[in-house]
């Protein structure tokens, strides 16, 4: 049964959760689709965002007020950092082997 | 009745949540990665400003602190150190147009179909009284979540250690 | 608060050999040997597990309920611990031919950390930060190889993957934080609603998806052949059993402690993922003649086996799970390290240059053999008894057209195992005597190092004592299974 549509203000729970999902699949979307590395880590970082605006919701909402929510979300933005950086090193390593003329390269490319 | 300043934040927050859709459809389409890296910068500050007016208000400030500073700085960086493309092979999961764009609708209609549908508990219906966050988020970490906490400074260590080894040039 | 840092002691030994090994190689002029190397890690293996073995039976829990210490715990952190022992000693002749050895010592130090939290991980924070840990430093350490763009392209897919599928598994803690406004397991069960909840079942499928690609069950499996493939071999060793054994603890806990509520539905989920990936894993596996890519279809399918034990829900199910995940270990090492002294003496991954192996290494050939009739889960081989128990399990709970679909695989898998065996000891050109134009009798000179063969021999040893004493080895897994099953 959907419920009566929820009031604009304030923000109600559902509209906070509407666009956590938006982002996500929004995110989904560019990570499955796109074939650039770095695009592709955007995209991840989008579906991270959308899954920190539903703990933000659900900790405004949620029945317990200890903001486990939104300390949930200061970890995910940590990660978020680190996994940055990782990833930016490994991609920097595939396109240093790729664009420079090296024995290793052309034994990739053929077998 | 909503009252003006209610309606102010109220209008506010939709703006914001759009501009933020909008730059992640803006992330996802673009054709040239230095333009997704701006539309990902508009998304991101967009919503620390939800954030704020969701009751978060030291988040927002660690949103645009830790992502829109740090993270698309890296990114940027990235961008520039990789004047062509880094493109994955199709094999590997990734690329295959028609199939991401069904798993993200079918993600898209099934999660938002729950969530309007939801019956979700009764004590969810009204809002936690805005208050300040930050003593009660530091206060969190360093009792209740002090492990995460120490545990987050081993997975910073590994990705320091990792990226100087694997970036780095060799003669 | 309960800040007791004992009930700690297992992960700070491991992380402080990891930094130890760091620091005195980046301090020392010449940078440490191979064998100091070795000797550091391995004493922080073995002081960890010492700490680990003396936290049995204190079943309590640490920091808020942050970390578990159980037996179910403890019992995980001593695998992942041996097989991380097992992994340094085969990575001998990659260590002898790659740069920043200490780092890379360090990085497998601290995935195995990672590991031990996550398997012992009581709260979705934890655990989501162990995962992190994990896969972060495993996508480095594939990537190890930087001359070779296989490697790194490795890295990078499963980096891309890993953090794809750590945002599903997060918007499913998402969910479950708000139906429970909690985040410690054992909280989040007495808050969960009886009865069927839309909500609560995304939460479930977005876990299990998450959770999916851990252990690389179908339909989450596509990183792993390409990854198995491209990274160094005994970074690969690690991913297919540390990784995947602690996907699987993790989930086990996950379901039992927060989710007994929802089990119904679990199990269904569950059943299905383990039939796609046993069927999906062995028909595949059939057609492969590059080793590493067998051998990574073959442990997709073993994945499957172990999900018909997770459906199973019971405590029966539960030890039968860690029963599997030991002998799997076992086996799955003893041929990963057989591999890498094979690949080292062929200089070849085609299954069909194996051909006529027991004229030129009759021990190599012997423990490939073993190992693989241990994975295709013959008699008297410990893989009979870990799918016997697990198959009961699945029986003993009414799944039994799982158990069916389980034993048809079996049959199909013994067709590509034997097939290499078959290679090994039987095809020999000229009537079995070696030819010229036989491929093993090009040998390249590298003989297997003691490291790789003290690891050999280590886990063939595994693979016999675990099989003979299976009664024993199960009756661990079940007394430490109760501290987690309902």
């Amino acid at each position: 049964m959907p419920q009566e549509l929820p009031p604009l203000y304030p923000i109600s729970l559902q509209h906070g959760l509407l666009l956590g999902a938006a982002l996500f699949s929004i995110g989904i979307a560019g990570a499955l689709t796109r074939r650039n590395a770095i695009t592709i880590l955007m995209s991840i970082e989008v579906m991270l965002n959308g899954t920190i605006v539903t703990f933000v919701t659900f900790a405004r909402y949620a029945p317990t007020a200890d903001l486990a929510g939104q300390i949930f979300s200061i970890f995910i933005m940590t990660v978020a950092a680190a996994e940055a950086a990782v990833g930016l090193a490994i991609v920097i390593a595939v396109y240093r082997l790729r664009h420079t003329v090296s024995v290793d390269a052309v034994d990739t490319l053929q077998g | 009745m909503i009252a003006p300043t209610e309606a102010l934040v109220a209008g506010s927050f939709y703006t914001f949540a759009a501009i933020a859709l909008a730059g992640a459809i803006g992330v996802v389409l673009a054709r040239k990665v230095f333009h997704s890296a701006l539309f990902l910068v508009l998304t991101l500050a967009s919503l620390a400003a939800t954030f704020v007016i969701l009751g978060a208000d030291f988040l927002g400030a660690v949103q645009i602190v830790i992502y829109v500073g740090a993270i698309t700085v890296l990114i940027l960086f990235g961008i520039m150190l990789t004047p062509r493309n880094v493109e994955l092979p199709e094999s590997s999961g990734v690329g295959r147009s028609t199939a991401g764009v069904f798993v993200a609708a079918a993600v898209f209609i099934v999660s938002t179909t729950v969530i309007v549908t939801s019956q979700w508990p009764r004590s969810m219906s009204t809002p936690i009284p805005d208050r300040p966050t930050t003593e009660a988020i530091g206060q969190g970490l360093f009792t209740t979540y002090a492990l995460p906490f120490e545990m987050a400074s081993i997975l910073l260590l590994i990705a320091m250690i990792g990226a100087i080894v694997i970036a780095r040039e060799e003669q | 608060m309960n800040f007791n840092l004992v009930l700690l002691m297992p992960e700070i030994a491991l992380t402080s050999a990891a930094g130890l090994a760091i620091l005195v190689d980046a301090f020392s002029p010449r940078g440490l040997s191979r064998r100091f190397l070795l000797w550091i890690a391995g004493g922080g293996i073995a002081i960890s597990a010492a700490l680990a073995l003396r936290l049995l039976g204190t079943n309590t829990s640490a920091f808020n309920g942050a970390i578990a210490v159980d037996d179910y715990a403890v019992f995980f952190k001593l695998l992942f611990l041996a097989a991380t022992l097992l992994v340094l000693l085969a990575a001998d002749t990659f260590m002898e031919e790659t740069r920043h050895r200490a780092e890379f010592v360090g990085l497998l130090l601290l995935a195995t950390t990672g590991l031990m939290l996550l398997a012992a991980a009581m709260d979705l924070i934890t655990l989501y930060i162990s995962i992190e840990i994990s896969s972060l430093s495993i996508a480095f350490l594939s990537a190890w190889d930087k001359r070779g763009l296989r490697s790194t392209e490795a890295g990078l897919k499963y980096f891309l993957l890993s953090a794809m599928s750590s945002a599903v598994l997060l918007y499913g803690m998402a969910l479950l934080y708000g139906l429970t406004g909690h985040t410690r397991l054992d909280l989040i069960a007495t808050q969960i609603g009886q009865g069927p909840n839309a909500a609560l079942f995304l939460a479930l499928a977005m876990l299990l998806a998450g959770f999916g690609f851990k252990v690389s069950a179908v339909p989450f499996q596509m990183w792993t052949p390409d990854v198995y493939e491209g990274a160094p071999l005994p970074i690969t060793a690690f991913l297919s059993v540390a990784s995947k054994a602690a996907g699987f603890a993790a989930t086990v806990r996950v379901l039992q402690i927060a989710l007994p509520t929802s089990q119904t539905d679990w199990t269904v989920l569950v059943a299905a993922l383990a039939a796609a990936t046993m069927t999906v894993g062995n028909i595949v596996a059939l057609v492969q003649t590059n080793m590493k890519r067998m051998l990574a279809y073959s442990s997709i399918a073993q994945a499957g086996y172990v999900l018909v034990g997770v459906a199973a829900a019971s405590q029966l199910g539960v030890s039968a799970v860690m029963f599997y995940l030991l002998a799997y270990t076992a086996t799955n090492l003893a041929a990963f390290i057989a591999c890498i002294a094979i690949f080292n003496l062929t200089d070849s991954e085609q299954i069909g240059d194996l051909r006529g192996l027991r004229w030129r290494s009759p021990w190599l050939a012997f423990a490939l053999a073993v190992s693989l009739l241990s994975l295709a889960g013959l008699p008297p081989f410990v893989g009979f008894f870990a799918k016997l128990y697990v198959f009961w399990a699945a029986a003993d709970r009414g799944l039994l057209w799982l158990v069916l679909v389980g034993v048809v695989n079996s049959a199909v898998s013994l067709y590509y195992y034997a097939q290499v065996i078959h290679d090994m000891y039987i095809t020999g050109i000229g009537g079995g005597e070696p030819g010229v134009g036989d491929p093993v009798t090009t040998l390249g000179p590298r003989r297997p190092s003691p490291g790789l063969s003290t690891a050999l021999t280590l886990a063939v040893i595994g693979v016999l004592v675990f099989g003979v004493l299976s009664g024993f080895f199960f009756g661990i897994g079940d007394v430490a299974a109760r501290t987690v099953a309902r």
